[in-house]
Order: C-alpha cells, then sequence, then structure tokens
C-alpha cells in the first residue's frame, strides 16, 4: 500500500501537481498525495469553510445548515481530492455553490419572510453562538448591497487571493466575464466605502 | 490585488484578521448534524440496495456495478442475464404442457389415469417429482427442444412450478448472493463478539471470493476482527491504509474507533 504519510505531513504538505479544479474529473487524476480522511479536513477546514460561506454571502441565519452541506459533499467526494493545496480550491467551488443554492432558497422563500416569527420561529445569529467581530461585521455590511456574481467573483479574488482565472473556472464562467465582474464589483465596493466614509464624517 | 483604495484595502485586511470562528459547541453540532446527515443517506442508500437485493439478483448486479475495483458493467449485466431465466423457467413449460398432454401423452398417460384414477391425485403429490425435475431444469438451456424431446416423462406444470424457483442457479447471481451471506454471517458472528469465528468466516471469504463484489467490505470487516483480537503497530497500520483508501465508507468510522483509538 505504499507510503501513508502521517496525518499531519499530509496536512503540512505533499503538494500535489494539477490543474485546480473542482471536478472530479480532473482531481482525480492528482495522485501524488493519498486522499485526505474526513477528520482531517473538519479539524482543519470548518472555520475556514464557515467565513468563506459568510463572505459568500450566506446569510447568518443559515450558516449553520450551509456548513453542513458542504461537509456533506466533503464526506461524499473527498476520495476524489488528493493534497491539500487541491483540496483548499475544490473546497471553494463546494462553498460556491452551496451558496449559490442558499441564496436561490432563499429568493424562492422571500415571500415568506413576514410570516417568519408567526409561523415558524426565526433563526438569528445571536451573540451566545459566536461573538460578534466588528472589523468583519463591516467587512459584510461592505458587500451587502453586491450582486451576488460580482460578489462571489471579488471575495474569491481579493480577499481569498485566487486567480481571476482560476476563479471563472471555479464559477463556471468565461475569463472576460469574471474580469469584468471583478471591475464592477471593485466599483460597488469603493462605493460603499465612501458611503461609509460619509456616515461617519456625519455622525462626527 | 490593484484597483482598490488604501481605506478599502485597510478594511478588507481588518475584516479577514478578525474573521469568525466556530466555538466548541456550535463545531460539535455541526459536525453532529453532518455526520447524522451522511449516516442516514447511508441508510437510504442500504435500504434501496437491501430491497433490490430482496428482489432478486438485480440488486447485487446494481451494487456490483457500484464497486469500483470491478469489472463492473459485464458482471451486472451476466447478473441480469442469470436473473431473468429462473423467473421464466417455470413459466416456460407451463404453456405447452396443457397443449401437449393431450396430443403426445394421451396413449401412455392418460390411459392409467382412466385405469386407475387414484394415480391423479399421487401425481399433485410427491410421486412424479423425480422424474419431472430434470426436465424443469433443462428448458433453460434448450427450452424448445425439451417438450418435443422427452415425451415420455410428462411434466404437470403443477407439481414442477412448486419446488422449482427454490432453486439457486449457479451463475454469477448465485455466487454474489453467496458471498453476501458468507459476509453477513461474519457481521453477525461480529457482533454476537464470536470474534475467532467471524475470523474464520472471514478467511473463507477470502479464499473463496478473493476478488469479490464485497472485497471492501470483507477486509473492513477483518481489520475490525484483526483489531480487536489482536491490535498491534501492523494492524494501526492497516488501519490507517484503509482509512486513506476509503475515506467515505461506512466501516471508516468503526475502524477509527476500534484500531486507531
Amino acid at each position: 500500500m505504499g507510503a501513508f504519510d502521517s496525518v499531519m505531513d499530509r496536512l503540512r504538505g505533499a503538494h500535489s501537481a494539477g490543474s485546480v479544479s473542482h471536478s472530479p474529473a480532473v482531481t482525480a487524476g492528482d495522485r501524488a498525495s493519498p486522499p485526505l480522511t474526513f477528520e482531517e479536513v473538519w479539524e482543519g477546514y470548518a472555520d475556514f469553510v464557515f467565513a468563506v460561506l459568510l463572505r459568500l454571502g450566506v446569510p447568518r441565519a443559515s450558516v449553520d445548515d450551509a456548513v453542513q452541506e458542504v461537509f456533506v459533499v466533503v464526506h461524499r467526494r473527498l476520495s476524489t481530492v488528493h493534497g491539500p493545496d487541491v483540496l483548499r480550491s475544490w473546497l471553494y467551488g463546494v462553498c460556491v455553490r452551496v451558496t449559490k443554492s442558499h441564496l436561490r432558497k432563499e429568493r424562492f422563500w422571500s415571500w415568506a419572510k413576514p410570516l417568519e416569527g408567526i409561523l415558524v420561529p426565526a433563526k438569528q445569529w445571536t451573540d451566545a453562538h459566536t461573538e460578534r467581530r466588528e472589523a468583519f461585521d463591516v467587512l459584510l455590511s461592505l458587500l451587502e448591497g453586491m450582486p451576488a456574481e460580482r460578489r462571489h467573483v471579488f471575495v474569491l479574488v481579493e480577499l481569498e487571493e485566487r486567480s481571476v482565472p482560476e476563479v471563472a473556472e471555479l464559477l463556471g464562467c468565461n475569463v472576460n466575464t469574471a474580469y469584468s465582474r471583478l471591475r464592477l464589483a471593485r466599483a460597488d465596493f469603493e462605493r460603499a466605502v465612501k458611503r461609509r466614509q460619509a456616515a461617519e464624517g456625519s455622525i462626527a | 490585488m490593484s484597483g482598490l483604495s488604501d481605506e478599502a484595502r485597510r478594511l478588507i485586511e481588518e475584516g479577514l484578521r478578525d474573521a469568525p470562528v466556530l466555538d466548541a459547541p456550535r463545531k460539535a453540532a455541526i459536525r453532529a448534524a453532518t455526520l447524522r446527515a451522511v449516516a442516514l443517506r447511508s441508510a437510504i442508500a442500504a435500504i434501496l440496495a437491501g430491497l433490490l437485493l430482496a428482489l432478486g439478483a438485480v440488486g447485487l448486479g446494481t451494487y456490483a456495478s457500484s464497486t469500483p475495483a470491478e469489472p463492473s458493467p459485464g458482471k451486472a449485466a451476466a447478473v441480469l442475464a442469470a436473473g431473468v431465466p429462473p423467473i421464466e423457467a417455470p413459466l416456460a413449460p407451463a404453456p405447452p404442457s396443457p397443449i401437449d398432454r393431450p396430443e403426445i401423452d394421451r396413449p401412455e398417460i392418460d390411459r392409467p389415469e382412466i385405469d386407475r384414477p387414484e394415480i391423479d391425485p399421487a401425481e399433485v403429490g410427491l410421486t412424479p417429482r423425480a422424474t419431472t425435475v430434470e426436465p424443469a431444469r433443462r428448458p433453460r438451456r434448450r427450452p424448445v427442444a425439451a417438450p418435443e424431446a422427452t415425451p415420455a416423462p410428462p411434466p404437470p406444470p403443477a407439481v414442477e412450478a412448486a419446488p422449482e424457483p427454490a432453486e439457486p442457479s449457479p451463475g454469477p447471481a448465485s455466487t454474489l448472493l453467496e458471498e453476501a451471506r458468507l459476509l453477513q454471517r461474519a457481521q453477525r458472528a461480529i457482533a454476537d463478539e464470536r470474534l475467532t469465528a467471524a475470523r474464520a468466516l472471514l478467511a473463507e471469504h477470502r479464499r473463496r471470493f478473493p476478488e469479490g463484489a464485497l472485497a471492501t467490505e470483507r477486509d473492513a470487516a477483518a481489520l475490525v476482527v484483526d483489531c480487536r483480537l489482536a491490535p498491534s503497530p501492523a494492524t494501526t497500520r492497516r488501519a490507517q491504509a484503509f482509512l486513506a483508501a476509503h475515506p467515505s465508507s461506512p466501516m471508516s468510522r468503526r475502524i477509527r474507533e476500534t484500531c486507531l483509538r
């Protein structure tokens, strides 16, 4: 069965060559290191997935469900992913898809929003669960008004520091489209920053 | 990187530094929910597979096609091919017999029936079975020739239909069924803490079905037994190797709990 390195060795290092892609057909070809186990990925990436989902725009009320969905996919498909480098990129892909599906659900149920709290208990992001982070909340509020597809490109490029071609592949869009969305998203973000500065100025 | 003002960049960097983390209880709750969802999925899959298995060899055919190490499509096709005839076999000779009997058998059979009317109940019972079992099995290979070539022992359809469906066919379907049964016995032995017996059954499984469709499950069960009977660095290594090779196997958790504590 060859060399099965220790857990930490593999988490630290083993660089698997190959393109970055979330599609199993491609990742399956990268056999440089053996697949990670679910536990390793959970321990190493739960917080990462949580933060990425929030930045990508999953509503706070349903982010726990989204993390769970991501890790159900991880459990099912992990054997097709080899090496931490490919894993990270693959996880971005899974997060994007889960985020999109949550936003779709959110839109679909938007008509029932006024009934929340009457028919079903309103889910809340409570301080008891997670301490609120001021700078993080500011960042989320700046991303708030951005259309989802621009926000995804912006977050993956500017915050997660992925390359634009890789992001285009993750999102399943043309590279030029990704560049164009990035440009618009930067403008959106700058406008939000200006609005915030103006508001702070008026308060001061 | 470029294209953003200093203020925007500062807010992004502060926001990234300030990223929230899941606290322990919340993390544990999500992990538990994830594992529940995964278990539910595999339970549903297992129930569906069990239903298919109960329906016949088709269930095992699909299972075989889902295990990656198998030359699956061929096997599944073979299972399907072998799975169909046992259903048809008892039916195939049945339609011709009412027609055949008056034509072929009248001179030999009908007369004794008239002479000795007490044969009829005997015929429905057990007596003619010795003569009918053989032609009943044969039609699978030459369904047309059988009723015509052997006019002497006429198969009464009522008697024939009864014993036939219970006969296992010696094709790949029955091999898979046998394999599954053997593994099931081993797993029951493990559940009953009869570990030595389980080990013997698993060894038999390995001897008879070295490349069987359930080889992975067999190896996992054998690993659990070895870890329970004689834990050693070697079993730990084997467990790590198994978990690395099959991270999403339903047995992973059990192996981890038994071998890597």
